[in-house]
């Protein structure tokens, strides 16, 4: 699953392999590691699609 | 000639109508069957919005958007009922639209009024949806291709909530529409009929707890059978909530100067903790405490089960980011990226020898339980951070932004910078094994993307107009540049 974090800003950021996500936090593999990325102060996570352009 | 007039003029409109038929066919729509004079007006009427053909449209992988003026969606939990509406007052796309994904088909079901964005799913699939202007007043019921308007008057109906047992209360956001509605699929009844902008959260046991969003609506109240009662009386803005695993609610005031944590159970409100006002960033977690924090100078960690609050720890504020492991470990950043915590059985400990400036928020477990903790600031010597057993170490100084991390699958852990912005800080490619780290490779600043492959980790940076771009491979402690565009 691919999301985007939304930034306060308005800029985006991708990030793949996500197998958990809710908007104030995702879960993601990076190997065997597992990566966890809590969104900031204005910042939310979403599904990414189609009109999200890749960064 | 008159006869052969009216003969060309009907051979003319059989051919018409044909060719309405393969338009039909080619958007891959449903050619209409009992009543085909209505069903043909929906059709034309729908097809004069797409700008798709919708026999190429990979439903599964989302809706499609660009029909004119329609241009936002709500998908329904049962993947099959879609809704458009337009946020804009485009004439020919008011009102709300229903798209059936199995049938490809859309429909107008609702036809005046624009930006009906507030949709509310029940646990029973009926949807209620309220709109964000003048002019989509009321609030409708919708089930399916079918939409009734239950109550006709008012907007920003966007306060939702279902309690345990079924029944539906909303409020409105705005002043001029005051009190609380009791909703059913036929019709929306006002139950209680002062101040405005209440929120909601169910308890159990069919409570329902509200206090409202503005300095002008006393108190919380206790909503259970379509009765609505003040339980506290005391000031307003309680907005902050929380409802733990097993049913209690918890309740913070967002008004200054009003001190305290409230705690909600079977109808009754008690204030449990009296100090400091503002509790929320909450987060329960897997033994049922719920911990919560302020934004208000060190005002620490309140942990709270069974309404038993329990201050854990008094320094620094704003603790909104949870990290739990699989044991129970939590550790616990800050907003103001000032302090640390972490808490192991209930009990709370300050973090030390770490740097929690620059947005710690990226936290990587290794598969043998290593934990990192990276950055996304840029620009400045922020570093990295190892933690075990809630004790902190800076293990690289230089640097920010490390959080490409990547564990290859023979257990090779590495990280790369990420700083987009400035060369003029460490970089590159560090080898990462327990608390020490090696760099293996000293340039490029924005690596982005991973792959593993022949016993090989590739790490490439994103590419950038501005910035050279680079493939490394590595492999153990060894880092080879396999692609450099400058």
């Amino acid at each position: 699953m691919k999301v985007i974090l939304v930034k306060a800003d308005g800029s985006k950021e991708e990030y793949d392999n996500v197998i958990k996500f809710n908007s104030k936090k995702i879960v993601c593999n990076a190997g065997r590691g597992i990566m966890t990325i809590f969104a900031g102060n204005g910042e939310y996570y979403k599904i990414k699609n189609e009109e999200d352009s890749n960064e | 000639m008159a006869v052969n007039t009216l003969s060309k003029n009907i051979n003319q409109a059989v051919s018409d109508f044909h060719a309405i038929k393969d338009k039909i066919v080619e958007k891959g729509l449903k050619i209409p069957e009992n009543t085909p004079t209505s069903g043909y007006a929906d059709l034309i009427g729908y097809m004069d919005y797409d700008t798709k053909n919708w026999n190429n449209v990979d439903f599964s992988k989302g809706i499609p958007t660009g029909a004119k003026g329609l241009d936002s969606v709500y998908e329904h939990s049962n993947g099959i009922d879609v809704y458009f509406y337009t946020i804009n007052n485009f004439p020919d796309a008011q009102g709300l639209w229903h798209m059936n994904k199995q049938e490809k088909i859309i429909r107008r079901i609702y036809s005046t009024g624009y930006y009906w964005s507030t949709f509310f799913e029940t646990s029973n699939g009926t949807l209620y949806v309220s709109g964000k202007v003048s002019a989509a007043q009321g609030i409708l019921c919708v089930k399916g291709n079918t939409a009734t308007l239950i109550y006709d008057s008012g907007n920003y109906w966007v306060n939702v909530v279902e309690d345990t047992v079924g029944n539906i209360y909303c409020a409105s956001t705005l002043s001029t529409q005051l009190g609380i509605l009791k909703l059913t699929e036929t019709a929306g009844t006002q139950i209680f009929a002062e101040g405005y902008a209440w929120k909601f959260i169910a308890g159990i046991n069919g409570y329902v707890y509200s206090g409202a969003d503005n300095t002008s609506s006393l108190g919380v109240l206790s909503l259970k059978d379509d009765v609505v009662t003040r339980i506290y009386t005391e000031t307003r803005n309680w907005i902050n909530m929380y409802a733990a695993k097993n049913g209690d609610v918890y309740m913070s005031s967002n008004l200054s100067g009003t001190n305290g944590l409230l705690y909600l159970k079977n109808g009754t409100a008690t204030k449990i903790y009296s100090s400091t006002p503002h509790w929320r960033y909450f987060y329960e977690n897997k033994d049922g405490y719920v911990y919560m924090a302020t934004s208000s100078a060190n005002t620490g960690i309140l942990s709270v089960r069974n309404g038993i609050a329990t201050k854990i720890i008094s320094t620094g504020d704003d603790y909104q980011y949870y990290y739990e492991r699989e044991n129970g470990e939590i550790y616990v950043t800050s907003s103001d990226v000032s302090t640390m915590v972490y808490i192991k059985n209930n009990i709370a400990y300050a973090v030390s020898n770490i740097s929690t400036s620059g947005y710690f928020r990226y936290f990587f477990e290794t598969s043998n339980g290593d934990i990192y903790l990276g950055n996304s600031s840029t620009g400045l010597n922020y570093g990295l951070n190892y933690l075990k057993d809630g004790v902190g170490e800076k293990i690289f100084t230089e640097g920010s932004a490390w959080r490409a991390f990547y564990e290859s699958e023979n257990g090779d852990v590495y990280v790369g910078t990420t700083n987009s912005s400035s060369i003029s800080y460490g970089c590159g490619i560090l080898k990462l094994d327990g608390n020490t780290a090696m760099q293996i490779h000293n340039t490029g600043f924005y690596w982005y993307y991973h792959i593993e492959k022949d016993g090989y980790v590739y790490f490439m940076t994103k590419a950038s107009a501005d910035k050279n771009n680079y493939i490394v491979r590595v492999s153990g402690s060894n880092a080879e540049e396999i692609f450099l565009k400058i």
